[in-house]
């Protein structure tokens, strides 16, 4: 149960491009064909590791309807990174991403994470926005891109995981205030009793160098 | 097993440590695990459980965020949710509501309350069962609500709207209890309902995503500007474009969700409360200049400013069509006015003056419901004096008050649900008839109403009502012309003011008169009193046979306002036969004017006359005479009556030409007269004396006792005074019937042909009409001068005497009765045309003297000669008075055709049987007859008419003295 650090995600996206799919896959590892429309925000927690570090991720599933906008918005301050999903079957998906980036980058802290999710990469049959098409918005933007498929699972811990890699990475850049819950990033609750000057173990060194 | 002492004891150990941690969370999340299934034993440690956890959370929510973040990573909230379900919830559900009510009222954390809120989970609680039997439950629950209510904003109150079940539960749930029994309770519900509504004004937008119109700052647009931001501008270019013809046709409520609204509130069926405001609204539209006309045109809804009303919305006027068809119905609840604001939209909307631009088959709907219409009325139809009253009241109060729409809408009283109470106080038009009495009124005013607009759009102009025509009635200070008109001196004793004046009572067809004489026309007077015949009360003096008790309502200004009496008065009469006879003609003329006014109405109402006829016949043969003689002369040379009452009449048409020269013997004779009658008809007589008249009338007078009793000849006289008017107009349109129905008709023929007359006047009369009324109108006069005394004529008429001819007699009788209702309108609308302010066609006075004169004398022969002579004399007379008046106006009213009956009745008159049959063959002479007569009549009278120009030339002497004094007789 104890962990080094503590992320906070938010999932966003346009209604229907399977933001709760994604994390039902990666909570508990399983797919539900037919998911009620989210109403407000749904809530989700898993361990990680990455490189041997326990890793909590909490992670807030938004609405992706119009109506819950503003609700969605109070949720991206204090998120460490964010999930921008589109529907690789459906374009508008795609096209709505300069709004969802635009929202995102306007509540959010500067340093957030957004992976760039390319969701139901099973349905090829259907696909309507090519990967490459992703992968170039990614790029323009600054994103990490994956393309997953919540039924299939594929790619979805990846998605996660790399998320929190970039995360970690960007700590061990020390480009993260740790010690601002605001930024989405909390230190494990073993490490304040028995290392309280040290933010965390791994990186400490690295930005207990840049602190003193 | 082996768990539960585990998580007992280390609970029971760690809850002292710290109540307010994580652990102890971590704690209780391990008992609410321990127990998910709710118990007898375990429910109060449960409750125990669940208090403890706001506690912490509420503690974390500020101090540590790990603590709520356990809260979500454990779920804990599905705990609380299934317990709810669970049967054995009840056991825990008041601490579960109080829980979340403090969870509710004290995160402050969004994030963390948004969670709370999201996915239906509090929506589901809300709509739990709980059981509000229990006080408690209640008590937290409405609490729990108004918390949440509390916590609604633009952006949360998506959180309460439930997609799935299409329910708004906060709102729909709080206001079951809006009628609670506790106040608490009550008041809690309205907290909601106003939180509810404050998160829903700022945004409309909520429940229209995804419309991005209506969240435009402008939020009164219209379904116009709302269509032309849809399909921008290229549709606003076609508007205008387009064939206003295809638009009639094309029009839809499609896409025009206001005006559907709008429309769709004019239904009726049920009630009309909302179509009223419904109404208010298109009418205000039509009014507003706010409003552009082209948003106006768009929509197919002309208004005041529209040049032509070619294109209507057909699908609105169909729903007022519809509404006035509705309320023309029986038991319907369109209150008036609904049904009166619908006829003026439909106006607005399809009439301008003098056009209309319905179509064809809605004007027949309009037709169909103006049939309705009477259908309706007629079931409420009485012959009762009644209906009468309420039926002219109504339509005052229609015409007096036509509908206000600026005044009906500040009425508060029509926000409340239509009512048909009176005790309300509500307007009458406002609200639904209560009893039989209101739904006769409404049935009339709906009658009104719905007549009013048929004939507009007809385009025809009302010609049956309102029953008063007005340009026939006399009014106060109108000067008339009093030479033929029959003249009843009498003193009023007004009984408020105490007041006593000298007047002469004229009884008209419609009007009971009182005049005083004019000081500067002799024959003519000044009305000093109009007051409806047909609400005169005459009650007589048990101490004073000479007096009458009158009294004349106002007609009532509301139902239930106490009549005014407009007069109560004392009069006094110089002698009870005269009392009588005023009182005998009041009443007679009061049922009368009743009788001829229940008459329009079923005309109007298509009552077929079969009732008329009956009801007629016994009436009218008496009353005729009072009717077709609204304004005659008193100068009969018959009867002991005529002596008493032929001076004093006479005086009165005198008068004012007399008056330079003998006014003040007059003055001071009238002011004597009332002291009593000996004394009156003496200073009459010796007034008389100055006069050549007083001669003839004295002599008549002598004359006429020999008539007076009971005998055929005094029977015809009387009868025959009456029919002369209608003689004249006989004669000439019945010439060619005449010869053979005088002497064959009886009462059978005589009451056919009246029905026949009565029924159709106004038709028959046709265009001819009006001569012919004139010409009667002058034929009566001289008729009445010479012949009959008004007194005298009430005693044939009550008393039928035997006659020569019974049959004979009766037929006049009759005839003359059903000719009545003929001769007073004709009369009325004569004196009208010719000069509205005399009754009679006013012959100048200087004429109708002369023609008095020659009359008085001739009649005052005639009586004694009997039968023959009378009969030239009226002949004569009838002559001398179409030749004065004119001779085209007596072919004028030989046309308007009178019944064979009437024929006889000339002769009658003339108190000669002989001289009857005499009249008949000159009658069938035709004109050449009544030329002859003419000349007849002219040698006859010469000497009368000499001196009564020797009179006149000798009063006019006297006038320039005389007018001063006058003046002052009557300033008295």
């Amino acid at each position: 149960m104890s962990y080094a650090y503590l992320f906070k995600y938010i999932i966003i996206g346009d209604t229907g491009v399977g933001k709760s799919c994604l994390l039902l896959q990666f909570t508990d590892k399983r797919f539900q064909p037919v998911h009620d429309l989210t109403i407000g925000v749904e809530f989700g927690a898993r361990m990680i590791t990455i490189d041997g570090k326990q890793i909590k991720l909490q992670i807030w599933d938004t609405a992706g309807q119009e109506s819950f906008r503003s609700i969605t918005r109070s949720y991206y301050r204090g998120a460490a990174g964010a999930l921008l999903v589109y529907d690789i079957t459906r374009r508008d998906t795609f096209n709505h991403l300069t709004t969802w980036l635009e929202d995102a980058r306007q509540h959010s802290n500067s340093n957030m994470v957004i992976m760039l999710i390319g969701n139901k990469s099973d349905l090829e049959a259907r696909r309507d926005v090519k990967k490459e098409e992703g992968e170039a918005f990614a790029r323009e933007h600054g994103l990490i891109f994956m393309e997953t498929s919540a039924k299939t699972a594929a790619n979805v811990e990846e998605a996660f995981i790399n998320t929190a890699k970039e995360i970690y990475q960007k700590i061990q850049d020390g480009v993260f205030d740790i010690n601002n819950e605001a930024n989405g990033i909390k230190i494990g609750p073993q490490h304040s009793p028995s290392n309280p000057n040290m933010p965390s173990p791994a990186g400490g060194g690295s930005q207990g160098g840049g602190c003193c | 097993m082996f768990s539960r002492p585990k998580g007992w004891i280390p609970g029971l150990l760690s809850k002292p440590k710290n109540p307010h941690s994580l652990e102890h969370l971590k704690y209780l999340h391990g008992l609410l695990c321990k127990n998910q299934t709710v118990t007898e034993h375990n429910r109060s440690l449960l409750v125990e459980t669940l208090r403890s956890i706001s506690e912490i959370l509420i503690w974390g929510d500020q101090n540590d965020s790990t603590v709520f973040d356990f809260f979500l990573e454990k779920n804990m909230l599905s705990f609380f949710l299934r317990y709810l379900q669970q049967k054995s919830g009840r056991y825990i559900c008041v601490q579960l509501l109080q829980t979340l009510n403090i969870l509710f009222e004290n995160i402050s954390n969004e994030t963390s309350l948004y969670y709370l809120l999201s996915n239906n989970h509090i929506n589901s609680i809300i709509v739990h069962k709980f059981d509000f039997s229990d006080e408690e439950v209640m008590a937290y629950y409405i609490s729990f609500l108004k918390t949440l209510s509390f916590k609604l904003n633009r952006h949360t109150i998506h959180f309460f709207y439930n997609e799935h079940t299409n329910d708004f539960a906060l709102y729909t749930e709080a206001i079951k209890f809006f009628n609670h029994s506790e106040a608490m309770v009550r008041i809690a519900v309205r907290t909601i309902t106003l939180n509810v509504y404050k998160a829903l004004s700022p945004a409309s937008d909520v429940f229209s995503a995804g419309d991005t119109d209506i969240s435009s700052p402008n939020q009164n647009s219209t379904d116009e500007e709302k269509l032309m931001s849809t399909l921008g501008r290229s549709h606003r270019m076609e508007l205008p474009g387009a064939n206003s013809e295809q638009m009639q046709a094309s029009f839809s409520l499609e896409n025009r969700p206001y005006l559907e609204a709008i429309f769709n509130a004019l239904e009726c069926s049920e009630n009309d409360y909302e179509a009223l405001f419904a109404l208010c609204l298109l009418y205000a539209m039509g009014h507003n200049d706010g409003i552009h006309q082209d948003l106006m045109d768009s929509v197919l809804m002309p208004t005041e400013r529209s040049e032509a009303k070619d294109h209507y919305n057909i699908a609105l006027v169909e729903r007022l069509i519809r509404i006035i068809t509705l309320a023309c119905q029986h038991g319907i609840k369109v209150r008036l006015s609904t049904l009166e604001l619908s006829i003026k939209l439909l106006r607005q909307l399809v009439f301008r003056p003098g056009r209309s631009y319905l179509q064809d088959r809605h004007l027949a709907c309009i037709e169909n419901a103006r049939e309705c219409s009477t259908q309706l009325l007629r079931n409420f139809y009485k012959s009762e004096e009644i209906f009468l009253d309420m039926f002219e009241d109504e339509y005052t109060q229609m015409k007096n008050k036509p509908l206000n729409v600026e005044y009906l809408t500040m009425d508060a009283s029509i926000l409340l649900p239509p009512t048909g109470t009176p005790l309300t106080g509500i307007e009458f038009s406002k609200r639904l008839p209560c009893g039989e009495v209101e739904r006769a009124r409404r049935a009339i005013r709906v009658f009104f109403l719905v007549r009013d607009l048929s004939l507009s759009l007809m385009d025809e102009r009302e010609e049956q009502l309102p029953l008063n025509r007005d340009n026939a009635c006399v009014r106060t200070n109108d000067i008339l012309d009093l030479n033929n008109s029959d003249l009843i001196a009498c003193t009023v004793l007004m009984r408020d003011t105490r007041k006593q004046d000298r007047r002469f009572l004229v009884i008209d067809k419609l009007q009971m008169i009182l005049v005083e004489p004019d000081t500067r026309r002799l024959g003519w007077g000044v009305v000093r009193f109009v007051g409806s015949l047909q609400d005169v009360e005459v009650t007589g003096d048990k101490e004073d046979s000479r007096s009458l008790h009158i009294t004349i309502h106002k007609p009532p200004s509301s139902q239930h306002a106490r009549p005014i009496p407009l007069l109560s008065a004392r009069f006094i009469f110089d002698d009870h036969i005269r009392c009588m006879a005023a009182k005998q003609r009041l009443s007679k003329g009061r049922i009368k004017a009743r009788q001829q006014k229940m008459q329009m109405i079923e005309r109007l109402l298509d009552i077929p006359g079969d009732s008329s006829g009956k009801t007629s016949t016994p009436g009218r043969a008496r009353p005729v005479p009072g009717r077709s003689h609204p304004v005659r002369v008193h100068t009969q040379p018959s009867t002991t009556l005529n002596q008493l009452a032929t001076p004093e009449s006479n005086e009165a048409s005198r008068r004012p030409k007399s008056a330079p020269a003998a006014n003040t013997s007059a003055g001071k004779s009238e002011s004597a007269s009332r002291v009593s009658q000996n004394e009156a008809n003496v200073e009459v007589a010796e007034e008389a004396a100055a006069f050549a008249y007083q001669t003839f009338n004295q002599q008549t007078g002598g004359a006429v006792p020999k008539r007076h009793s009971p005998s055929p000849e005094q029977n015809n006289s009387n009868v025959q005074e009456i029919p002369l008017e209608d003689l004249s107009r006989n004669k000439k349109r019945h010439s060619g019937r005449k010869v053979s129905n005088t002497k064959l008709t009886g009462l059978a023929h005589s009451s056919s042909h009246t029905r026949s007359q009565s029924h159709s006047p106004k038709r028959d009369e046709g265009l001819s009409s009006n001569r012919g009324r004139s010409t009667s109108l002058t034929i009566n006069v001289t008729k009445r001068d010479r012949s009959s005394t008004p007194t005298r004529r009430s005693h044939s008429k009550s008393s039928p005497a035997p006659m020569v001819t019974h049959s004979k007699s009766r037929a006049s009788s009759q005839s003359s009765a059903s000719e009545a209702p003929v001769v007073p309108r004709k009369s009325s609308r004569d004196g009208s045309s010719q000069s509205p302010k005399t009754l009679r066609p006013a012959d100048t006075p200087a004429l109708s003297l002369l023609s008095h004169d020659g009359l008085l004398s001739s009649s005052g022969i005639d009586a004694p000669k009997l039968l023959p002579p009378a009969e030239m004399d009226r002949i004569r007379s009838m002559s001398d008075i179409s030749s004065t008046s004119s001779d085209s106006q007596n072919e004028g009213s030989s046309n308007s055709s009178q019944n064979k009956p009437s024929d006889q009745r000339p002769n009658f008159t003339y108190n000669s049987p002989s001289g009857a049959e005499a009249e008949v063959s000159n009658i069938n002479a035709d004109q050449n007859t009544v030329e002859l007569v003419k000349e007849g009549q002219s040698s006859a009278s010469d000497q009368l008419t000499k001196l009564a120009q020797i009179v006149h030339e000798h009063y006019r002497s006297f006038k320039d003295e005389g007018e001063e004094e006058t003046n002052l007789s009557h300033g008295k």
